[in-house]
C-alpha cells in the first residue's frame, strides 16, 4: 500500500478515504501503465502508473497499483493530453471570422456545441484534449477567449465540464487584413497605438474603480462617524432643531436642514464593459495574446506595452519576432508559433515565415507555445510540434510547447497540461515518443472517460 | 556506351569557351542524361547506421560508394575506397524525394490562358534551373521534380522530370496532361486562378488575384465537361504529335481529376484508349467504387500535397491506393505549396492509416515510375544516379533533419563531414 495514496485518501477526496486498500475494488476507477510515464516534459518516470477516479487524477508513480475492478489501459508512453493555444474550435466561422468584436465579446456566447463535431472529435483522436478558442481570431480585438475541452460529448453535459476557462485570454491582432484590406504602414502604426491605449483605458479604469472603492470606505466612515456623534447629542440636536423650525416658522421664513459634508456619496464610476475587460488585461488577471507578425509592429507593441508592469502580453505569429528575444525573456513574454511549411505564395505579413523560428526562440529563452491557428488544423498539433523538433527545437521544450506551457499562460497549471495528483485526467498513450510522427495514438483519455481507443 | 564519347564532346565545348560553371551542369540536352555524371571520376563514400534501398531492405551500418554521379556498390562490408575519404553518417541514407507534379522554377510557365489546348508546350522549354524554389527543394530532401502545367488548360502540354540541383532534364518530355477538371473550364471564371511567384500583394489583398482580362475576354472554350471530351475524342480520332504518341502508348499521361464524377470520367477515357499514366487528384480515392474503377484502369495516382487540417477522407485514400496495389506518388503544386509540405503530406497520410513503407515508396520509387524514371532514380542500387539523402533519423518522422544531399553524386545540401 503506498503511503501517499493513504495520505491522499485521509485527506478527504470523494472516495472511501482509508477503505480503499489494494483488494478493495474500484470499478469505476481507470488504471493506466506505462513503460515510459511523461509526468512533465522534463519529469519522467519508466514503468509507472495513472490512476484515475472521477475525471480526476488520484495517484501517479512507479509503485502505484490497481485496485481490484479498475479499467487497466497498458501502452508505451503516456503523456498529458496536449493542448492547442490557437484554435476556433467550437465556432462557426462567421463567429472565428468576426471582425467586430471587441474586447468585452465572450467568446462563450458564440461557443457552438453542435458546430465542428468532426474537426473536435478528429482532435481528440490525435491526442489534442483541450484547445484555446477565439472568436474573431483575426480581428483588431478579438475578446474574450476560452479554454475548452476538444470532446464535444462533455459540452453537452454541462456547460461546466466542458469549459475549462470562460475567460482565459484577450484576443488581439495587429497589421492583419481589416475587412478584405491590408492596413498601409501608417494605420498599422496607429493600431498599436489604440492597442496601448485601449490597455491605458483599462488601467485607468481599475484605478478609477480603486479610488471610488477608497472613497467610498471613507465616507462610510465619515457618516458613521458623523451619526454616531448625532446619536450622541441626539436630544440637543432635536431640541436645536425644533427651536430653528420654530424661529423659521414665526418668521416666516423657510427652513433648511444643516448641510454636512459627509451626504456627498462618491460616485462609482461609470460601467463600461470594454474598459472592465481591459482593466482586468492591465492588472495581469488575463493574458493579452496578440497576433503580430512584422517587426515593425512588434517593436511598437513592446515599446508601447512597456510601461504597463503587470500586462500579460503572448505574441502569436510572431514571424519577425527574433529580434526581439532578449527583451522577450526580459519581459517574461511567451510567444506562440505556427510551424507550419508555407510556400512562396503567402500573405505579406509573414513574408520572412520560417520553420526554425520556434527553436530559435527557444535557444533564445523565450518560452514559445506551439499553435494550429484553425479548427481542423488542431488534429495536426502534434506533427506541427514535431515540424519545430525538425527545425532545431530541443524536444521537450516542443513538447512544452502543447502541453504545460500553453496551460501555464492560460492559468491552468496543475489542471490540465502535466500528469499530476489532481489534475484533470487528460492522457495520451502512444507506441512511441509523444511527438515522433510515426507513433500511432493508442488512447485517448478525457477527463477520466476512454473517448479513443485505436482498432489496431 | 554509345552516348558517351559524344558526351564528352557536348561537355568540352561549353567547358572551353566559357569555363568551368557555364554550361555542363545546366545542360538541357535531354539526349545526354548522364553527361555531367559519367565524366566526373569523382568518389564519395559514406558510413551510415542504417542504408535504406528503397525497396523495403535496409542495410545497417552499410556502405554507399559513389563514382561518377552513380552509385557503385552499396552493402555492409563494402571495401573501403582508401583513395577517398569516408563520411561517417550517424543516421539514415535514403534516395531522394522523388516528386511528381510540382511548377518549382516554372511559376509563370506553368498555363497559358489563351488557349484550351497546348499539347505541344514543353515546361522543359520554359523552366528557369537557377530558381531558388529548387534550393528550397533540394534542401527538402527532394532529388527530382516533374514539373507539369497545371490544370488550367485541357490539354496543357508535356511535364518533365528534372533534377533539383544542376537542372539537369532526365525525361524532356514525360507525360502529356490532360485535365478532366472544371479547372480547364470556363476560364472566364476567376475562381481557378491560382497564385504564381509574387503574388503576395494580392494575396494580401484579401483573396485571389483579379482576373479583369480574363473576365474582359469572356469565358474560353471548352466550357463544359462534355465539350472537354468531345475536343479530346476528336484529337485522338485523328492523332497527330502528342496525342498520337498517347494513342500509341509511347507517352503516358496525367489526367488531372478531383472529383468523383471527374475521376471516373478520366477513367473511363483511360480505358477507352488504352492510356497509360496517372491521376492527378482522385482524392476521393477512399470510396470503393472510385478506388475498384482506378484499379481496373491501370492508372497510377498523383496524391496531394496535403495541409494541415486536410479532411481526413483525402488522407484516408493513400491508405486505399496503396494497399490496393494502385501505383502512387505525391505532387507538389504551385507556389502556395512549400517542397517541406512533401513530408508534411506523407507524415498526414501516415497518421490517417497508411502504411510507413509504402508511403515511403510512393514518395520514392514510385514516383519514379510515375514518371517513367525508375530505372535512373528512387532505389539506391548499383547503377542508378547517385541522388541521394542523409537524414538525421527516419524520413518519414518530421522530427528528422535533412543533414545533407546528394544530386548526381554531388553535394548539393547541408555538409558531410
Amino acid at each position: 500500500m503506498h503511503l501517499s495514496w493513504i495520505l491522499l485518501s485521509l485527506l478527504g477526496s470523494s472516495t472511501s478515504a482509508l477503505a480503499l486498500q489494494d483488494s478493495d475494488p474500484a470499478p469505476d476507477a481507470l488504471f493506466v501503465r506505462g513503460e515510459r510515464v511523461i509526468l512533465s516534459p522534463d519529469r519522467e518516470i519508466a514503468g509507472g502508473a495513472v490512476l484515475i477516479q472521477d475525471g480526476k487524477i488520484m495517484d501517479v508513480g512507479a509503485d502505484v497499483t490497481a485496485p481490484l475492478g479498475a479499467r487497466v489501459l497498458e501502452g508505451k508512453v503516456v503523456v498529458a493530453g496536449f493542448i492547442d493555444g490557437w484554435t476556433t474550435l467550437g465556432l462557426s466561422s462567421e463567429t472565428a471570422a468576426d471582425q467586430q468584436t471587441s474586447p468585452a465579446s465572450r467568446t462563450t456566447d458564440g461557443l457552438d456545441p453542435w458546430i465542428a463535431l468532426a474537426e473536435r472529435r478528429e482532435a481528440l483522436a490525435a491526442g489534442v484534449t483541450a484547445v484555446r478558442s477565439q472568436a474573431g481570431l483575426r480581428a483588431y480585438f478579438g475578446g474574450l477567449g476560452v479554454v475548452l475541452r476538444a470532446d464535444p460529448a462533455l459540452f453537452w453535459e454541462s456547460e461546466a465540464s466542458g469549459l475549462l476557462s470562460p475567460d482565459a485570454c484577450v484576443g488581439a491582432s495587429l497589421g492583419l487584413p481589416r475587412f478584405g484590406n491590408l492596413p498601409d504602414v501608417f494605420e498599422r502604426v496607429a493600431e498599436v497605438e489604440r492597442l496601448a491605449a485601449r490597455i491605458d483605458a483599462g488601467r485607468r479604469y481599475h484605478e478609477a474603480e480603486i479610488e471610488y472603492r477608497y472613497a467610498l470606505a471613507e465616507w462610510e466612515e465619515a457618516i458613521a462617524e458623523k451619526l454616531n456623534g448625532l446619536e450622541k447629542d441626539a436630544k440637543k440636536a432635536r431640541k436645536d432643531r425644533e427651536k430653528k423650525l420654530k424661529e423659521a416658522e414665526e418668521k416666516g421664513k423657510e427652513f433648511k436642514d444643516e448641510k454636512y459634508k459627509e451626504d456627498k456619496k462618491p460616485k462609482a464610476p461609470r460601467y463600461e464593459e470594454d474598459d472592465a475587460v481591459m482593466a482586468r488585461v492591465a492588472e495581469g488577471e488575463i493574458a493579452l495574446v496578440v497576433e503580430v507578425h512584422r517587426a515593425e509592429e512588434i517593436r511598437n507593441l513592446l515599446a508601447a506595452t512597456s510601461g504597463f508592469d503587470r500586462l500579460r502580453l503572448v505574441l502569436s505569429g510572431a514571424t519577425e519576432a527574433l529580434p526581439f528575444a532578449e527583451e522577450l525573456v526580459t519581459r517574461g513574454i511567451p510567444v506562440m508559433v505556427w510551424p507550419a511549411p508555407l510556400g512562396p505564395a503567402r500573405p505579406s505579413e509573414m513574408k520572412r515565415h520560417d520553420l526554425a523560428l520556434a527553436g530559435e526562440l527557444d535557444r533564445a529563452g523565450v518560452q514559445v507555445l506551439i499553435g494550429s491557428g484553425g479548427a481542423a488544423q488542431a488534429r495536426d498539433l502534434r506533427l506541427l510540434a514535431a515540424i519545430a523538433v525538425g527545425h532545431g527545437m530541443d524536444p521537450k521544450k516542443a513538447l512544452e510547447a502543447i502541453t504545460s506551457a500553453p496551460a501555464s499562460v492560460f492559468d491552468l497549471e496543475g489542471r490540465i497540461g502535466t500528469i499530476e495528483r489532481g489534475a484533470e485526467a487528460d492522457l495520451v498513450i502512444l507506441d512511441g515518443d509523444p511527438l515522433d510522427s510515426l507513433a500511432r495514438i493508442r488512447f485517448v483519455v478525457s477527463a477520466g472517460e476512454v473517448v479513443v481507443e485505436s482498432k489496431e | 556506351m554509345k552516348n558517351a564519347s559524344a558526351a564528352v564532346l557536348i561537355l568540352l565545348m561549353p567547358l572551353a569557351d566559357a569555363g568551368p560553371s557555364a554550361g555542363c551542369a545546366r545542360s538541357a540536352d535531354a539526349n545526354a542524361p548522364t553527361q555531367q555524371g559519367e565524366n566526373r571520376a569523382e568518389l564519395v563514400q559514406i558510413r551510415a547506421k542504417s542504408i535504406w534501398v528503397g525497396d523495403g531492405a535496409k542495410i545497417e551500418d552499410g556502405v554507399l560508394l559513389v563514382e561518377g554521379g552513380r552509385i557503385r556498390k552499396v552493402g555492409r562490408g563494402v571495401e573501403l575506397d582508401s583513395r577517398v575519404p569516408l563520411v561517417e553518417h550517424y543516421g539514415v541514407i535514403t534516395a531522394g524525394i522523388v516528386v511528381c507534379n510540382a511548377q518549382a522554377g516554372a511559376a509563370g510557365e506553368a498555363f497559358d490562358e489563351t488557349r484550351a489546348l497546348l499539347p505541344e508546350a514543353r515546361i522543359a522549354d520554359a523552366f528557369s534551373p537557377e530558381h531558388s524554389d529548387f534550393d528550397r527543394a533540394v534542401a527538402a530532401g527532394i532529388t527530382t521534380l516533374v514539373l507539369a502545367p497545371t490544370a488550367e488548360n485541357v490539354a496543357a502540354g508535356l511535364s518533365a522530370a528534372v533534377k533539383t540541383a544542376g537542372g539537369r532534364v532526365l525525361q524532356r518530355e514525360a507525360h502529356l496532361l490532360l485535365s478532366f477538371s472544371n479547372a480547364a473550364l470556363d476560364k472566364g471564371d476567376a475562381g481557378f486562378s491560382f497564385f504564381f511567384g509574387a503574388a503576395d500583394e494580392e494575396l494580401a489583398q484579401g483573396g485571389r488575384p483579379e482576373d479583369t482580362e480574363s473576365s474582359r475576354r469572356g469565358a474560353r472554350a471548352p466550357t463544359s465537361y462534355s465539350g472537354a471530351l468531345a475536343e479530346l475524342e476528336q484529337r485522338l480520332a485523328r492523332p497527330e504529335g502528342a496525342f498520337s504518341r498517347i494513342a500509341r502508348g509511347d507517352l503516358p499521361v496525367i489526367l488531372e481529376a478531383w472529383e468523383r464524377h471527374e475521376v471516373m470520367r478520366a477513367v473511363r477515357f483511360a480505358t477507352k484508349h488504352k492510356l497509360k499514366g496517372a491521376l492527378r487528384g482522385a482524392s476521393l480515392a477512399s470510396d470503393p467504387t472510385v478506388l475498384a474503377a482506378i484499379q481496373a484502369s491501370g492508372l497510377g495516382v498523383i496524391v496531394g500535397p496535403f495541409e494541415l487540417g486536410q479532411p481526413t477522407a483525402a488522407l484516408e485514400s493513400v491508405r486505399a491506393l496503396t494497399a490496393g496495389g494502385v501505383p502512387t506518388a505525391f505532387a507538389l503544386g504551385g507556389s502556395e505549396a512549400s517542397p517541406e509540405q512533401i513530408r508534411l503530406s506523407a507524415a498526414l497520410a501516415v497518421q490517417a492509416g497508411a502504411d510507413a513503407a509504402a508511403v515511403w515508396r510512393a514518395l520514392t520509387i514510385d514516383a519514379a515510375r510515375v514518371a517513367g524514371i525508375e530505372d535512373r532514380v528512387g532505389l539506391l542500387e548499383r547503377g542508378r544516379d547517385a541522388d541521394f539523402v542523409l537524414w538525421s533519423g527516419d524520413p518519414l518522422d518530421l522530427r528528422s533533419r535533412v543533414v545533407a544531399v546528394y544530386v548526381d553524386g554531388n553535394l548539393a545540401h547541408g555538409d558531410a563531414r
